[in-house]
C-alpha cells in the first residue's frame, strides 16, 4: 500500500527520548516535514480536504495539498490540578496557563514561589516518568530547604507602612507571589507586606509602586556620567560581564555598567533620572523572553521602555538613545558589541 | 475612587511654558492608587519637566512634593513650606485637589498635570472602568447591583435599546457590556426578573449636576472649633 504522509508543523521539538530516532525514521521511509511561520490554511469541500502551505525557505505561493485525512495535534490545557494553586499562591502561569514548563532559568518543579514546587500536569503536559522525575526534582528542592534550621531571607524588599497607598499594585504584579496586604501592628494602620523569606529582590514592585513606598538597594550609576549607561540584569548580562572581565576585557570607554536585580527593577523614573545625569543613552538588557528568573520582569522592562521611547521626543530626546536588548548569560558577544555610540 | 490619566506631555510643557520654579505637587489618595499622580509620577513628571527644558536651553527649577490628600485644608497647607520660590504649581490630583489648591494659594498659578477621568475602579490591573456617575439618587436596589446611569451608554432607564447585541452595546461592542444585559442576566439569577417590567418614569435630574452646583451636608456631624464657637 502507497501512503504518503505530509507533516505541517511550526517548530520540531525532539528534546524528548526517541523523539530525533522517530524523525529520522520518518524522513527515511518518506515522510515530508514542512516548517511554516502562518499557519497552513484548510479547506474542506465535498469530502476532500486541501491544506494550502506557504513555504518558509522559498516564501514562494502556497503549495497546495489534497489528502483523505487530516490529523491535527490535540491541543493540552491545563486541568483542575493548577486552579488551586493559582488561588492559594497567587502563582502566576505562563502561556498556556501551566506552571512556568519551559523556564530555562527554573529548576524542575520550582515554581515563581520559593518553597512551592509544582510538578505534574500543572507545570506542564507531562508523561508519568516526567512527574516522576519531577517529584523527586521536588523531594531534592524541599531537602534543601529543609536541611538548615531556618529559611535565610535574600535580600529583599520593604514597605514603608506610611507611604503605600495599599493600592494593591505589588499585590497584584509580584510574580513570586511574595506580597500580600495586612495590618502593621507598630503602625496601627493595614500596608502592603513582603514575605521576606518568599522574595527574591527582583525589584518588579519597586518600578511598580506608584507612592514609592517600597525600597531595595537602588542600582546606583557611577557619580561621573558616561556616555552610555548599560543597566545589566544581574542574572544575565552581568553574568556575562563578569564571563568577560575574567578574560581581561578592555571595557569600552565611555560605557558604565550597572547591575541590577533583575531587568523589571529598571522603571521610567529610574531610566529618567539616568537623562537627567547626563548619560547620553540608555541601554536596558534584560534576559530573553521566557527566560526571566522572575517570570515577567523582562517583559516589564520591556513595556517601560516602549512607553518611554513614544514619550521621550516630548522631552526632546531622540527615541533611539534608549533601547531595550535581550542576552543570555553566555551570549558575551552581545555585551562586547555594546559600544558608547 | 477617582479616575484620572495623566495628560500629553506636550501640554503640560505648553502650560508651564513661562514658568521658572516649579513644584510638581501629588496626591497621596485616588491619583496614587490609579497610578496617575502619586509620588512616583510626581518624580516622572518633574524629571521630563527638566529633561525638556535643559534641551530647551531654558533654566528652570523643579521640586517635588506629594501630600496625602490634596481635598483636605488640612493637608493642603503642609505643602506651603515647599512653595517657597515656586512660581507654578502643577498638580497631579483630581479637579478637586487643583482647585483646593488654587484657593489654598491665590497668587500661584496651579496647572492640572491630569485629566480627572470618571468614579470608577480597576477592571483589570491598570485598567479602570466608570462606575457611577454620582446621580445623586441611587436606584442599585432597583437594577440588580449594576448602573443604568453610569453603564448604560444612553443612560436609559427601561433597557436595553436595540443597540444591545450579544451582551455589548453598540457604542463600543469591544469594550462596553450591555448594562441592561447585566441588569436582566443578575435579575433573573434573584427571581426579580418580574420587576423590570414595571415603566420607570423620566428621571428627575435635580440630583444630579442639572439641579445646579451640589452641596450635601450631615446634619449630625459636629462642627470643627473654630465655626462651632461661631455658632455659640
Amino acid at each position: 500500500m502507497n501512503i504518503e504522509v505530509l507533516f505541517f508543523l511550526n517548530s520540531l521539538q525532539v528534546a524528548e527520548r526517541e523523539l530525533e530516532e522517530k524523525y529520522r525514521e520518518g524522513r527515511k521511509s518518506g515522510v515530508l516535514f514542512f516548517p511554516y511561520n502562518q499557519l497552513p490554511a484548510v479547506r474542506v469541500a465535498d469530502k476532500e480536504i486541501t491544506v494550502s502551505h506557504k513555504d518558509i525557505f522559498t516564501e514562494g505561493s502556497p503549495g497546495s495539498w489534497t489528502c483523505d485525512f487530516l490529523v491535527v495535534d490535540e491541543k493540552a490545557a491545563p486541568g483542575w490540578e493548577v486552579d488551586w494553586p493559582t488561588r492559594m499562591f497567587n502563582a502566576p502561569s505562563d502561556r498556556e496557563g501551566f506552571f512556568s514548563s519551559s523556564n530555562p532559568t527554573a529548576l524542575p518543579a520550582e515554581s515563581g514561589r520559593k518553597g512551592v514546587f509544582v510538578v505534574g500536569n500543572s507545570r506542564a503536559n507531562s508523561s508519568t516518568e516526567e512527574s516522576l522525575a519531577e517529584a523527586s526534582a521536588a523531594a531534592a528542592g524541599v531537602s534543601v530547604l529543609l536541611a538548615k534550621p531556618e529559611i535565610e531571607a535574600e535580600t529583599h524588599a520593604t514597605v514603608d507602612p506610611q507611604k503605600c497607598a495599599l493600592c494593591l499594585t505589588c499585590v497584584r504584579v509580584c510574580p513570586h507571589s511574595a506580597i500580600d496586604y495586612g495590618e502593621y501592628p507598630e503602625h496601627k494602620r493595614s500596608a502592603a507586606r513582603i514575605f521576606d523569606a518568599a522574595c527574591i529582590g527582583c525589584g518588579i514592585c519597586v518600578g511598580e509602586c506608584p507612592a514609592r513606598a517600597i525600597e531595595l538597594t537602588t542600582p546606583a550609576p557611577e557619580e561621573k556620567p558616561a556616555k552610555t549607561l548599560v543597566l545589566c540584569c544581574k542574572r544575565s548580562a552581568q553574568q556575562a560581564r563578569e564571563t568577560l572581565a575574567a578574560h581581561k576585557w578592555t571595557v569600552p570607554k565611555d560605557v558604565c555598567f550597572v547591575e541590577v536585580p533583575c531587568a523589571g527593577r529598571v522603571d521610567t523614573g529610574l531610566i529618567l533620572k539616568a537623562f537627567e545625569t547626563g548619560h547620553e543613552r540608555v541601554l536596558v538588557l534584560g534576559c530573553h523572553e521566557d527566560a526571566c528568573k522572575s517570570i515577567y520582569g523582562n517583559t516589564a522592562a520591556q513595556r517601560r521602555v516602549d512607553y518611554l521611547k513614544k514619550n521621550l521626543p516630548a522631552i526632546g530626546i531622540a527615541a533611539d538613545r534608549l533601547e531595550m536588548r535581550r542576552l543570555a548569560a553566555s551570549q558575551v558577544e552581545r555585551l562586547a558589541a555594546v559600544q558608547p555610540a | 475612587m477617582i479616575i484620572a490619566e495623566q495628560k500629553p506631555f506636550e501640554r503640560i510643557v505648553e502650560m508651564t511654558a513661562k514658568a521658572r520654579n516649579i513644584l510638581v505637587a501629588g496626591c497621596g489618595t485616588c491619583v496614587t492608587v490609579c497610578l496617575a499622580g502619586g509620588a512616583k509620577e510626581v518624580a516622572v513628571v518633574a524629571s521630563k519637566l527638566r529633561l525638556a527644558a535643559q534641551n530647551a536651553g531654558r533654566k528652570i527649577t523643579v521640586t517635588e512634593a506629594t501630600i496625602e490628600r490634596q481635598c483636605e485644608n488640612e493637608f493642603v497647607e503642609k505643602l506651603a513650606p515647599a512653595l517657597k520660590g515656586v512660581d507654578t504649581v502643577v498638580s497631579l490630583a483630581c479637579g478637586i485637589g487643583v482647585q483646593f489648591l488654587a484657593e489654598a494659594f491665590q497668587n500661584l498659578p496651579i496647572l492640572p498635570g491630569v485629566n480627572t477621568r470618571f468614579l470608577g475602579a480597576p477592571s483589570k490591573q491598570g485598567t479602570w472602568q466608570e462606575k457611577c456617575m454620582a446621580c445623586g439618587d441611587c436606584r442599585l436596589d432597583k437594577t440588580a447591583g449594576v448602573c443604568p446611569m453610569a453603564r448604560c451608554s444612553k443612560n436609559l432607564l427601561n433597557g436595553p435599546c436595540g443597540g444591545s447585541a450579544n451582551g455589548k452595546c453598540e457604542v463600543n461592542p469591544q469594550k462596553i457590556e450591555c448594562a441592561w444585559q447585566l441588569i436582566i442576566d443578575r435579575m433573573e439569577k434573584l427571581g426579580r426578573l418580574d420587576e423590570l417590567e414595571a415603566i420607570t418614569p423620566p428621571n428627575d435630574w435635580s440630583t444630579a449636576h442639572d439641579g445646579g452646583v451640589r452641596e450635601t451636608a450631615s446634619e449630625q456631624a459636629v462642627p470643627a472649633k473654630t465655626e462651632a464657637m461661631k455658632s455659640v
